[in-house]
């Protein structure tokens, strides 16, 4: 019980975040949310977190674009 | 692309609230008004829910989220993308931020960001000029701080001192103390600010205007101090002046200290309002703030130079002609400074008006006593309205009523003796009345707020509270009340008035003492008169030197004794004295002798010396009137028909029948003897007329005098005193009683040539009295030489012989002798007395063409009976003229 409820409340925080994130249309999936926001808690910059799923991003594109390519 | 790493590191849980205004910002921006209010609910609920401590860092992942959204939109604010550019340049060349995020993830968040903050201030400072906008990321976690120095750094480039500085010398300055930059300079008598320090233009301009409430308040300052240093010669109104000014200056150091604490302190502001950021108090906030001080300041500032160097009712007035003032705020704040500076004086008018105490030590008081005034002077000169220190909203005719009313307490306790005084019950009872009464509870001052509503109901419902501090300022003349004071203190010089008049007439008895000199000097008792006149006119005769007035009082004695005045009340008989006027050597008794009345206190209040000189002057008057009356009576007296004139009277009417009859007359006179009878008869005759002409001219004036004079005003004066409701109207009437006596009486300084005719015509008359003693004793002088005659014939005769010569040529000479002596006297009487009665009519004739002059005193009735009664003798005098 005693473990339990803090994760509640952390379920309970990232349901709420994920609908802000909705709304902001960021595009993030539930658990990619959830990686970033374990990452926030431990402190890491979210300037840098920024611009790291902004980089995957565009990686995770180009992969997508050159397996296409590939396919094709 | 190159991963640059924010300064926001900086994590503040004050820039949570930021992000997410950010984040709303940009929603809204993009249209969409929903989302934004969305995202504002479930910010909500995330502080809610985390409340628990699920998240920790929640500005962290509102940031990650914002900037994610950001590139999706692919519009990234140009705020973020200089934010970035700038900050962290330094750490560009890394390129391994994720790195240093890495490394950072086990370290405690605050120390690295600690850490950050430490590298980034220079770099901050340095890049300052460049940050247009979107400030915060830079910011370190004391960003206060360094957003204080940024405005210092910033403000400098235009101003080398800082506002606050400014703010806090402007501060000091209204204090009156000189502050870093801005000091008081005594030459130029101004706050000055420092030249030489960079102040902008605007800046000073503004400095200036706020400096003048420190230069004002110095002037008040200084006001206060000196009057509270010197308060021996101030006055007590200056004082009350001076503690209101006091309270004032104290609300305004209340003012001062908040203002003090307010430029110390730095405002809580929400972190978005950069622009307040700046410190709280700023010169143009104070000038606000401090413009509404100014004014009232101004105000006090104007007052105490008006004010300075007066005192009383001059300060009074000075303030009361600064309240007259078109701006309703001057006119109510002087009129509360008035309100409060008057209560002295009009606590000294309560104790004036109520006790007649007069506790004035620095003369400021409207009324004035005269020191060393004697006891029957207090009323007429001992006090007096000093029309200087008369406060311009008491009118003239209330500040009289007052002095009379304080005048007439004083004089009840110091003239009126035990039987008169004015106790202290008396007047509590009468503040008492005056106090339920008045409508507004009199003066006010003396803290009875005991009134029924009733009573003042009828001034317009004032509320309780406001009974006390309106009082005294609608007491001021300031609309109402000027009708309360003038109430309040008629109400009380009506209370002193009847007081005043019920002692004087019940207790003292003014109007018997009126009467007693109306009866015994202006001769209204007659048979007292006649009974004095009777009595002394053996003394009177003799030379005024040789006259002594203690016979006379004794002869005054009998006379009262001899007439009804005995029954009058000793104390009255008492007061009558005989007094010797100076005279000259050849004046008799009659023209000294002066009968006098003594007046005491309190009655010589209204009888005073001059009044009774005045009565003097009437008695000798109507003393010489009576006299000369008594003088024709007495001359009649002698020469009456019965008397041995009434023989050569007879004779002379029987030689007038029979006159060329030789053998005429029963007594065998012979012709010769009878022509010097008839001569002697005819002077006689001559006589008795010219003084019954005399006796009626005097008579006439006599009785004009006793009736259409004495009486009338009499009756006049006595309507007066019916009226009359207080001591000053009892002095005015009497005065005008004797004032109108001496005109009518022909003794005013107006009829002073008639009064010389007058005193003419009653010169000759005296003159002609003493001719009719002469001729009465001639007339006895030819009676008695005849007696003698006959006397010695008639023992010849019996001896037996024929007489003493023998025969009628004896007889004829003894004729011729008497013949001849009243031949000569008859002779010269008849010149004498044609003369006198010549001077006479043409005396009177002047008199009479006289009496119309006298046009401001009606003197119809005398006219008239002198007129008719000329007309009456004239025909007379020219019938019996032409039959001569």
């Amino acid at each position: 019980m005693e473990e339990q409820l803090p994760t509640r409340h952390a379920l309970a925080a990232l349901d709420v975040v994920y609908e802000m994130s909705t709304v902001l249309d960021t595009g993030l999936s539930k658990s990619e949310l959830a990686i970033l926001m374990g990452l926030c808690e431990n402190s890491v910059n979210p300037e840098a977190l920024a611009a790291v799923v902004k980089e995957l991003r565009r990686e995770g594109a180009a992969l997508a674009g050159a397996s296409a390519e590939i396919s094709r | 692309m190159s991963p640059s790493v924010s300064a926001a590191g900086g994590v503040a849980t004050g820039d949570e609230s930021a992000v997410a205004d950010a984040i709303r910002r940009d929603l809204q921006a993009h249209g969409k008004a929903e989302q934004a209010l969305k995202f504002a609910e479930l910010h909500q609920k995330l502080l809610r829910s985390s409340s628990g401590g699920a998240l920790a860092n929640r500005w962290a992942i509102l940031h990650l989220l914002h900037r994610v959204s950001q590139q999706r939109r692919g519009t990234p604010s140009s705020a973020s993308t200089n934010t970035s550019s700038f900050a962290w340049e330094g750490w560009t060349g890394d390129g391994s931020s994720l790195a240093l995020g890495a490394s950072n993830a086990s370290v405690s968040l605050d120390e690295s960001l600690l850490d950050m903050s430490a590298g980034s201030i220079p770099l901050a400072s340095a890049g300052a000029p460049t940050a247009s906008g979107g400030f915060w990321p830079a910011a370190a976690p004391s960003r206060l701080s360094a957003h204080r120095e940024w405005t210092e750094v910033v403000q400098g480039s235009e101003f080398e001192v800082p506002e606050q500085a400014l703010v806090r010398d402007v501060v000091f300055c209204c204090q009156g103390i000189d502050g870093q930059y801005i000091a008081y300079e005594a030459t130029a008598d101004a706050y000055i600010i420092n030249p030489r320090v960079g102040v902008s233009r605007a800046a000073r301009d503004l400095l200036r205007r706020l400096c003048e409430l420190g230069w004002l308040y110095g002037k008040v300052k200084h006001f206060v101090d000196a009057q509270s240093s010197e308060q021996e010669n101030g006055g007590a109104v200056m004082q009350a002046l001076c503690s209101a000014l006091a309270s004032e200056l104290r609300e305004y150091y209340r003012l001062i200290a908040v203002l003090e604490a307010q430029s110390n302190e730095m405002p809580v502001t929400s972190f978005d309002e950069a622009a307040t950021q700046r410190p709280y108090l700023t010169l143009r906030r104070l000038s606000v703030w401090l413009s509404e001080p100014t004014r009232r300041m101004r105000v006090m500032a104007n007052l105490a130079a008006a004010c300075s160097g007066k005192k009383g009712g001059k300060l009074l007035a000075a303030l009361h002609k600064h309240a007259q003032h078109g701006d309703p705020f001057v006119h109510s704040f002087t009129s509360s400074l008035l309100a409060k500076a008057s209560l002295p004086l009009y606590e000294m008018l309560a104790k004036w008006l109520y006790r007649g105490e007069l506790f004035d030590p620095h003369g400021e008081f409207f009324v004035t006593a005269k020191e060393g005034v004697k006891e029957h002077e207090l009323w007429a000169s001992g006090y007096s309205v000093n029309a200087s220190m008369l406060p311009p909203f008491i009118p003239s005719s209330v500040a009289h009523l007052a002095l009379r009313t304080g005048k007439g307490i004083n004089f009840l306790q110091k003239c009126c003796g035990s039987s008169g005084g004015w106790s202290a019950d008396e007047a509590s009872q009468l503040q008492r009345e005056l106090e339920a009464a008045g409508p507004k509870g009199g003066l006010a001052l003396l803290g009875s707020q005991d009134f029924d509503l009733a009573t003042r109901s009828d001034d317009g419902g004032l509320s309780v509270e406001g009974v006390v501090e309106d009082d005294p300022v609608s007491v001021l003349g300031l609309g109402r009340g000027t009708g309360a004071l003038e109430r309040v203190v008629s109400g009380a010089a009506r209370k002193v008035d009847a007081k005043l008049i019920e002692v004087l007439g019940r207790t003292f008895q003014f109007n018997e003492h009126v009467l007693a000199i109306k009866r015994y000097l202006l001769l209204g008792q007659g048979d007292f008169i006649s009974a004095l006149m009777d009595a002394a006119r053996a003394d009177l005769d003799e030379p005024a030197s040789a006259v002594s007035s203690y016979a006379l009082a004794s002869t005054v004695d009998s006379a009262i004794r001899a007439s009804c005045a005995r029954y009058d009340d000793p104390d009255i008989l008492g007061r009558l004295r005989v007094r010797m006027m100076p005279h000259a050597s050849d004046e008799v008794g009659w023209d000294v002798f002066c009968l006098e009345y003594v007046t005491t206190a309190p009655i010589n209040t209204i009888l005073t010396e001059t009044a009774m000189n005045r009565y003097l002057r009437l008695f000798n008057f109507l003393w010489r009137m009576k006299r000369v009356e008594h003088a024709l009576n007495h001359a009649w007296s002698q020469l009456k028909p019965s008397g041995t004139t009434a023989q050569f009277a007879a004779a002379a009417a029987a030689a007038a029948a029979a006159a060329g009859d030789a053998e005429g007359g029963a007594t065998g006179l012979t012709s010769a003897r009878l022509g010097g009878m008839v001569s002697l008869g005819g002077a006689v005759k001559r006589c008795l007329r010219l003084r019954s002409h005399m006796a009626h001219f005097t008579s006439h004036f006599q009785h004009y005098i006793m009736f259409e004079v004495l009486e009338e005003t009499w009756n006049t004066f006595q309507a007066a005193l019916g009226e009359a409701s207080d001591l000053d109207s009892v002095i005015e009437a009497h005065e005008h009683y004797l004032g109108s006596l001496i005109e009518k009486s022909l003794l005013g300084a107006r009829s002073q040539s008639l009064t010389r005719q007058l005193s003419l015509l009653l010169d000759m008359v005296l003159q002609f009295c003493a001719l009719a003693e002469r001729l009465h004793e001639g007339v006895q002088e030819v009676a008695s030489l005849e007696r003698r005659l006959r006397l010695e014939r008639d023992v010849s005769t019996k001896r037996g012989g024929w007489g003493k010569t023998g025969g009628s040529a004896g007889a004829a000479s003894d004729d011729k002798r008497v013949e001849d002596l009243a031949r000569s006297h008859g002779r010269r009487f008849g010149e004498d007395l044609r003369k006198l009665g010549g001077n006479w009519l043409a005396g009177l004739d002047t008199f009479m063409a006289l009496l119309p002059t006298q046009g401001h005193v009606d003197l119809r009735p005398l006219v008239f009976r002198l007129d008719t009664f000329r007309q009456h003798n004239n025909a007379r005098a020219g019938g019996s003229s032409a039959s001569e």
